[in-house]
């Protein structure tokens, strides 16, 4: 019973150090990781939207005003640069959770087992074979001590590679930290930025508007259709009503990830796996001693 | 007196509470949520041991992220190989149970 004892005691330890996220938990933070990145591209794009119209707009009024059209080409300035970082950011924690749902897979857990299944079953065939070849034989207790043996090791292996999952998201949990509160500082001035812009177009559709209004017959019909031309205007309100959600789903995104640590129920059945195989490993013991 | 996971536990708790909290704010609160964010952050840090990243660019933390998913596609990576390395091993026994039939 020693040996068992000592394996248990190394099986405890392993299975304290080896406990790893689930699929389920790691799915739940790869669906948060996605919202708070698409919410951050379409903000950036509403950006990319207002330069452009208000590019338009300029132009148009320019024409109205002087009958010679100019597109004064306005580039994107600091805050394009600054979301597109927080975007970029956000896109490499989407891609981390994908590698980790991948990671944590049940199915190349299985692969890996049957593969060793494969393995024991073949390499006890081959002991008996070969020792019949030699005219022998084979203690009945050879095939099962040679499974539990490739068990043992699969499991200590894939424990091994569980705990490496485990460190990967310790070691990035701070790093999510730091990204959240960082972009949720950042949210107001990327709204700020927003809102200039805006009203930089506003202003300059105005202008448009007043020297349509003054037009003869054809410019006051084309006014009422300008008017109506406000999509841009409304995609605008519907995407900073994102932004307006930013700490709501940066706190739900922490709370997923964070979640990944938790380690109860895996603990217990890694335990409960280890006592199992050390069961049938004391029985082999017995039956190699008895034989 | 609480374990340094449990105090870990408590200040993520705070920090997920203060980022749900945030989007219904006052102007003036969500400067003082900011505040507070920074503060409990570094603790975080502290008591984890772990790197205080907020003065890092988002290039810097993009590249973390990077270097962590690359960890675990090696974790995957790693356990395809053993697996494949396994049924190769019951390959070459079953050829070799197959020839010491002849001997």
């Amino acid at each position: 019973m020693k040996q068992v004892s000592i394996l248990l005691i190394i099986a405890a330890f392993l299975a304290a150090c080896s406990s790893s996220p689930t699929l389920e938990q790691s799915a739940e933070f790869g669906k948060s990781a996605s919202t708070v990145a698409n919410a951050y591209a379409s903000a950036q794009q509403t950006e990319v939207d207002l330069i452009k119209v208000a590019n338009v707009e300029s132009g148009a009024c320019d024409y109205l005003r002087d009958a010679r059209l100019m597109f004064p080409v306005r580039q994107p300035d600091k805050s394009s640069a600054a979301i597109k970082e927080q975007v970029l950011f956000l896109k490499a924690v989407e891609e981390y959770a994908t590698a980790l749902s991948q990671a944590v897979d049940p199915a190349g857990v299985k692969k890996l087992e049957a593969a060793g299944d494969g393995f024991a079953v073949s390499a006890a065939g081959f002991v008996e074979k070969s020792a019949a070849s030699q005219g022998g034989a084979v203690s009945p207790v050879v095939a099962p001590a040679i499974k539990t043996t490739t068990s043992i090791g699969i499991r200590l292996f894939d424990y091994g590679l569980r705990r490496r999952v485990r460190e990967v998201v310790e070691k990035t949990d701070n790093v999510l930290k730091a990204g959240a509160i960082k972009l949720i500082q950042d949210v107001e001035k990327n709204k700020s930025a927003l809102n200039t812009r805006y009203a930089a177009w506003l202003e300059r559709k105005q202008c448009t508007l007043n020297r349509l209004r003054e037009m003869p017959t054809t410019g006051a019909e084309l006014y009422h259709e300008y008017v109506d031309a406000n999509g841009a205007a409304e995609q605008f309100q519907s995407r900073i009503k994102v932004l307006d959600r930013t700490g709501e789903i940066l706190g739900k995104l922490l709370d997923a990830h964070y979640a990944l640590l938790s380690d109860d129920i895996d603990l217990k059945a890694t335990l409960a796996e280890f006592r199992k195989l050390a069961g049938e490993l004391d029985l082999l013991r017995t039956a190699i001693a008895k034989a | 007196m609480a374990t340094r996971s449990e105090a870990a536990n408590k200040i993520h708790k705070a920090i997920v509470k203060l980022l749900l909290a945030y989007d219904k704010a006052k102007s003036s609160d969500k400067t003082n949520i900011s505040k507070s964010l920074t503060g409990l952050y570094a603790e975080h840090a502290k008591i984890t041991g772990q790197p205080n990243l907020l003065g890092e660019s988002y290039a810097a933390l993009t590249a973390q992220f990077k270097a962590s998913a690359g960890a675990l596609n090696r974790v995957k990576e790693r356990r395809e190989q053993i697996a494949n390395a396994l049924v190769t091993a019951d390959e070459i026994f079953k050829a070799l149970s197959a020839v010491l039939v002849f001997l």
